[in-house]
């Protein structure tokens, strides 16, 4: 089916690929499908483009492909709504704010989309984790990634501690 | 809306599972305690208003193009989306 947005123009999509997100996101409580784009190849980036509305669409991004580690719980409320019923089918995404200067942009840690892939039901949760704000800065974590990353990798090979990088 | 007045200790009941009980008073601000089941979502009102807030202004993105603006050194240090995820 094709669908008009204010972002894209006319896109193609397949009806498989919608997902439904009955309660909306929290304040779009009227829009209740949705469609993942992806953006440029290799970029994490990517869109949650809104079925019911062309003009709608989020900015998502996995949280683990700009931080270490992103724990959340994931309610029985929020499972059963979901119909969750393996831990494999869970997707998480967050949503990212992009303020005027983009080395400032957000993620919203306290709000993640959970996404059922076997059902392609969606809902938009509240993390219990007291870390887990509504703007935290992405460069920040993903310098705190870095540093993660380096840590590990140093003590998997002790011996390249002076290595290239 | 209903408007009850409680003393300390003394309980409402909401439906059949949820109990709320006023467990002190303070100079301005009381606690509450909230006996629920699980299924039961219990948040501060201030955090779903704080999430509405954050979804109505990331809704106000229109284009990614601003992020090439970023150092490509930056950009790198991103992990690489996972195509298969979706499907």
């Amino acid at each position: 089916m094709k669908i008009s947005t204010s972002r894209f123009g006319k896109i193609e999509i397949c009806k498989d690929e919608i997902i439904s997100f009955e309660e909306g996101l929290l304040g779009f409580g009227d829009y209740h499908k949705f469609v993942i784009l992806n953006t440029e190849d290799g970029s994490p980036f990517r869109w949650l483009q809104c079925v019911d509305d062309g003009n709608l669409a989020f900015v998502i991004i996995e949280p683990l492909n700009f931080m270490f580690e992103y724990d959340v719980e994931i309610s029985d409320s929020d499972q059963t709504f979901v119909g969750l019923e393996r831990a494999e089918d869970v997707v998480l995404y967050v949503i990212v704010s992009i303020p005027a200067n983009p080395s400032d942009m957000t993620a919203n840690l306290q709000g993640p989309v959970v996404i059922n892939a076997a059902n392609h039901k969606g809902r938009q949760i509240i993390s219990s984790n007291s870390r887990h704000s509504v703007k935290v800065r992405i460069l920040d974590e993903m310098e705190k990634r870095a540093a993660k990353l380096k840590e590990v990798n140093d003590s998997l090979n002790p011996d390249n501690k002076e290595g290239e990088s | 809306m209903l408007v009850l007045t409680r003393k300390i200790n003394e309980k409402i009941i909401i439906g059949d599972d949820v109990e709320i009980v006023l467990v002190d008073i303070g100079k301005d601000q009381v606690k509450i305690g909230i006996n629920a089941p699980r299924s039961v979502k219990v948040h501060r009102w201030e955090v779903y208003e704080e999430i509405q807030k954050e979804n109505r202004e990331a809704a106000k993105i229109t284009s990614l193009d601003p992020l090439k603006s970023l150092p490509a050194d930056i950009l790198n240090k991103f992990g690489k989306k996972d195509n298969k995820a979706k499907k």
